[in-house]
């Protein structure tokens, strides 16, 4: 939990930067961030590669794997479209396409406010940030509240590179490996299901 | 989305060629905790320059804040579903081989 409360600190205090002080033009450029998520990702992969157990649990799962992030992908737009009922000003379709981001905020908000306006990407790149962040925050109480394989649901697309480090140290490094296998799927799936639901 | 891939698999490789020097994940974990904070600052950089999404967050907020919970407690109960479903005996018992733990079953 104290790294989770350092992650919302960090969070926070960037809010606060981004409100109040003049930042140096490298510090506000978009690009900073997708270099910053190379990084992580890189590094994430030495770990991954260098952990020689991971590898023999993904020889033993097989095809079935994919059941994960399918599962992940039907239960997020079934969710999504179940609580639009509740608001009124968004339609069935648009909050799946909203849930169909699968917390791949910067892709599927830039999709979505191409195709629908710049509101609903903008409430498609605040609830998949929230997916995320929710993510980091909640996963030793996902853990314990609905097993193992929920902070890998949560995460969604974000399981193959920001979340991943959270999940395997809640769910265990055994998961891991299914982590990055259904967040990489899901990676892949996020542009092909907006466009699919939005035309 | 390729060069995340690519990225990610040179990590791999790297990561498999040293995995001889044990000592050197411990610093890898680190750099990983050190590198997600920087992320997140970041993010929240980008969130509070983005005028649209300051100005406009109360009202749109709890819209995605209802569509994140629905769309969280869809996927996790249907994960959860499927895995017991479909996963949980074999996995269970290739689990606990993997931690190298005898499993005394009785019966």
């Amino acid at each position: 939990m104290k790294g989770s409360l350092t992650i919302l600190c960090c969070f926070i205090l960037g809010v606060f930067a981004g409100l109040f002080f003049e930042l140096p033009a490298f510090a506000t450029e978009s690009d900073l961030s997708l270099w910053v998520l190379y990084a992580l990702i890189f590094f994430v992969g030495i770990g991954i590669g260098g952990d020689t157990t991971t590898f023999s649990v993904l020889k033993k799962s097989n095809v079935r794997i994919f059941i994960i992030p399918a599962a992940v992908i039907v239960g997020s737009l079934a969710g999504a479209a179940g609580v639009s009922i509740f608001l009124p000003d968004v339609s069935m379709k648009d909050a799946m396409a909203i849930g169909s981001g699968l917390g791949y905020y910067s892709l599927s908000s830039i999709y979505i406010t191409e195709m629908r306006g710049e509101v609903l990407g903008t409430i498609a790149l605040l609830s998949n940030i929230m997916r995320e962040i929710f993510t980091l925050l909640a996963a030793p109480l996902l853990v314990a509240w609905f097993g193992r394989t929920a902070p890998i649901a949560s995460a969604g697309a974000t399981a193959m590179d920001t979340t991943l480090p959270i999940i395997t140290i809640n769910s265990g490094k055994e998961f891991s490996i299914i982590a990055l296998f259904s967040g990489v799927v899901l990676t892949i799936a996020v542009p092909i299901l907006v466009t699919f639901i939005l035309t | 989305m390729v060069e995340i891939l690519v990225i990610m698999a040179v990590g791999m490789l790297i990561g498999y060629l040293l995995s001889e020097k044990k000592a050197l994940f411990a610093v890898i974990d680190r750099i990983v905790m050190a590198v997600i904070f920087l992320l997140l600052f970041v993010l929240g950089i980008s969130v509070g320059l983005n005028e649209t999404v300051v100005e406009s967050f109360h009202i749109i907020g709890v819209k995605a804040l209802v569509l994140t919970a629905g769309a969280v407690a869809g996927s996790v109960l249907c994960c959860g579903l499927a895995w017991r479903l479909f996963f949980s005996d074999t996995t269970e018992a290739s689990i606990h081989e993997e931690m190298g733990e005898g499993v005394p079953h009785e019966g």
